[in-house]
């Protein structure tokens, strides 16, 4: 319906013809299928910059709106006069970047960069026309153990053929993983969990205990690492029934089945999901903890529903059970899929003192009408991506099966090693890496690495 | 006195024209990171303030502009990915280029770590648990590149006074007696030996032919500055800080 309004509304702003238009006049933009309307807009009818362009050449002087048919007679015309600017500004024209399926108006999105035909790399440092190892071993050693190589360690990599070159990145890069830097506390895998866990000094207890302690946190974050290292499955960030210890001096990393303060019970622990930081920060004092799903939703799926991402309805009608007025159209957009999304996460109490964080069957009984004339009704089974789980170690289990997790990992450690999401030109490397890591590499983050560094996209400088 | 000392290496080697907080675009930086066989890219000065003077990565140095021959080709980066070392890593490698404890190389008021303490968020690092900074800004902020120069000066001047103090295990510096007014030969092998060292610790490569006459300029032009106190000790400082703050160095 929405879209349809924003069609109604293309008298004075773009057209359904538009698309059509911009086939009939790049042909080989269209060997996908017709540009959807973000190549013009942001949210239509607002545009972005190459909207902006085109529509400044769009019969420049004459009144707007114009005419349907005044906008599809002048639009061959305004695209040739656009066709060889750069709206974004990456180098790219932009009837290049429409042909090659990249977005004109997205200075992060370009063609891919190949070699030219025939290139030769005459330049004595760097291989740009190819994979470049000593480049590659540079990087490594910045990315992974926080400091480049010695002379002397890059020299004696330099004279080693490719072979050994290949093997000696491995090796490089398994003595790096295994450095404080990586994963001690503060690491590079610490500082990757800041954002799944959340962190609060001030309310922090165990180490540097801050003024009012409700939860250590050094226990998520000593999950997190032992997932992400070392031969383990990283679905077990989600679906562990263990904690893990953190030492210090050096950092040190050991598995137990009970931490003090850890109040889920081996049956009902889901991995970062049912600590008892999760618990305090998210949940707090809540019912229908609505943002402890979101958060999971966003932390470990990549999906964030404040920005309509990973909304997947289930076939279940929305209930308002704590007088929120979620069932408004405006709200139930997101709702229809956050609600349900939340439902096993609310048999988990929030902050109440000794019992913070424990799995509790009857929790929601134990609110009363002022928290909504249905509290009490809330079910503990839900849906995520549209399939129904009976509670939350069920939803962590699809979570983690999910192509939604292996791409969010995946693109974690992209971003951290190449240092940007995916762009368009890397897409079938990235594709076939989190295919990769699904499959051979066992959701293994660290057999990911070996082969995230031998992709073009991290070692072609 | 010092202004002057930082004035006379900007004007005679820094090759600083855009200013130290300019920022480069990515592109710019993959031509700066990339010379070609003329030189004239990978700027000292500062987070790639500008084209020429020391540094480039197996260029010969030199500011284009005063290069009188015909521009040589370019090679250009597929990726034009450069990126800037940040906190964590830049202190990483400085400490080693260096030999230096991390914690030894800045700190503010002689107590607190420049990186770790004070300016960690400036230069791309993060604060999560009490400002919930959770990820680095995309981008530098725009003290970063005066922060970067204290950071190196401050390193420099320490490895400069710890090679002063033990000639025998001196890292950089050993050879050459800084603590004379004048050094008694710029052209000398001890001056090579120690700028060689300075630049295959910091930037992993033998400087080019180029890069060490501009260097031994650099000397000359202390020299005849009138500067007060000894002239090799300010080269020596400034010969290291050129290097510490050049693109080459500062990305990655």
């Amino acid at each position: 319906m929405v879209l349809a309004g924003l069609l109604a509304a293309g008298a004075a702003h773009g057209l359904p013809s538009g698309p059509a238009t911009v086939c009939a006049t790049w042909p080989a933009a269209c060997d996908d299928g017709p540009p959807d309307c973000t190549l013009c807009h942001t949210l239509p009818p607002a545009r972005n910059a190459f909207g902006l362009d085109v529509e400044a050449a769009l019969l420049p002087g004459a009144p707007r709106p114009l005419a349907p048919a005044d906008f599809a007679a002048a639009l061959p015309d305004a695209l040739a006069a656009v066709a060889d600017g750069d709206s974004d500004g990456d180098g790219f024209a932009n009837r290049a970047e429409v042909e090659a399926g990249t977005r004109p108006a997205d200075a992060a999105s370009r063609p891919g960069v190949g070699p030219a035909p025939g290139c030769t790399s005459a330049n004595p440092d760097w291989d740009v026309c190819g994979y470049d190892a000593p480049y590659a071993f540079r990087k490594l050693h910045l990315d992974v153990c926080g400091a480049s190589p010695t002379f002397e360690a890059l020299t004696a990599f330099r004279a080693l053929g490719p072979d050994a070159q290949r093997a000696a990145l491995g090796e490089a890069l398994d003595a790096c993983l295994a450095t404080p830097f990586w994963q001690g506390r503060d690491g590079v895998l610490w500082q990757l969990g800041h954002a799944k866990i959340r962190p609060l000094q001030a309310v922090k207890s165990g180490l540097g205990a801050g003024p009012v302690p409700l939860a250590n946190y050094d226990d998520d974050y000593g999950l997190f690492v032992w997932t992400q290292s070392g031969d383990r499955d990283a679905r077990e960030v989600l679906t562990a029934d263990y904690y893990v210890e953190v030492r210090e001096n050096p950092t040190r990393y050991r598995l137990v089945t009970a931490r003090a303060g850890q109040n889920a019970g081996t049956n009902h622990r889901a991995g970062m999901l049912t600590t008892r930081w999760f618990a305090v920060i998210n949940t707090m004092f809540t019912p229908v903890n609505r943002t402890a799903a979101a958060q999971a939703y966003r932390a470990y799926l990549g999906l964030d529903i404040a920005r309509s991402e990973g909304l997947i309805e289930p076939e279940a009608p929305l209930v308002d059970y704590d007088d929120k007025g979620v069932e408004a159209e405006a709200c139930a957009v997101c709702h229809r899929t956050l609600d349900p999304l939340t439902y096993p996460f609310t048999r988990y109490h929030g902050i109440t003192g000794v019992s913070t964080g424990a799995y509790d069957r009857a929790r929601m009984t134990r609110f009363g009408p002022e928290e909504g004339a249905r509290i009490r009704e809330v079910p503990e089974a839900g849906f995520i991506f549209g399939e129904p789980v009976a509670d939350l170690v069920a939803w962590a289990r699809v979570a983690a099966d999910s192509e939604a997790f292996a791409r969010a990992t995946v693109a974690d450690y992209w971003r951290l090693l190449v240092g940007h999401d995916p762009t368009d030109a890397e897409a079938e490397a990235f594709d076939g890496l989190v295919d990769r890591f699904r499959g051979e590499h066992a959701y293994q983050v660290e057999r990911m690495l070996h082969d995230l560094i031998a992709l073009e996209a991290y070692g072609a400088p | 006195m010092r202004r002057n000392i930082w004035m006379l290496l900007m004007l005679s080697a820094v090759g600083c024209d855009d200013g130290p907080a300019a920022r480069p675009t990515d592109a710019a930086l993959a031509d700066a990171a990339l010379p070609d066989a003329s030189g004239g890219a990978g700027g000292v000065g500062g987070m790639g303030g500008g084209a020429g003077g020391v540094g480039g990565a197996g260029g010969q140095g030199g500011d284009p502009g005063l290069d009188a021959g015909p521009p040589a080709p370019r090679f250009t980066a597929r990726h034009a990915n450069l990126r800037f070392k940040s906190a964590d890593r830049l202190r990483g490698d400085l400490a080693r280029a260096l030999d230096l404890p991390p914690d030894g190389l800045c700190n503010e008021l002689g107590q607190y770590d420049c990186i770790e303490a004070i300016h960690k968020v400036a230069l791309g690092g993060v604060e999560a648990y009490r400002a919930n900074i959770y990820r680095p800004f995309p981008e530098p902020s725009a003290s970063a590149p005066l922060i970067v120069e204290r950071v190196a000066l401050a390193a420099c001047t320490r490895r400069i006074a710890l090679d002063r103090e033990d000639a025998a295990s001196a890292v950089l510096w050993g050879a050459v007696p800084l603590a004379g007014a004048r050094l008694a030969d710029v052209d000398g092998e001890p001056v090579t030996a120690a700028l060689t060292a300075l630049y295959t610790r910091a930037l992993l490569r033998l400087p080019t032919a180029e890069e060490l006459d501009l260097l031994r300029q650099l000397y000359r032009d202390f020299e005849g500055a009138g500067l007060e106190g000894s002239p090799a000790l300010h080269w020596a400082q400034a010969a290291c800080v050129a290097v510490l703050t050049s693109t080459e160095f500062l990305f990655y």
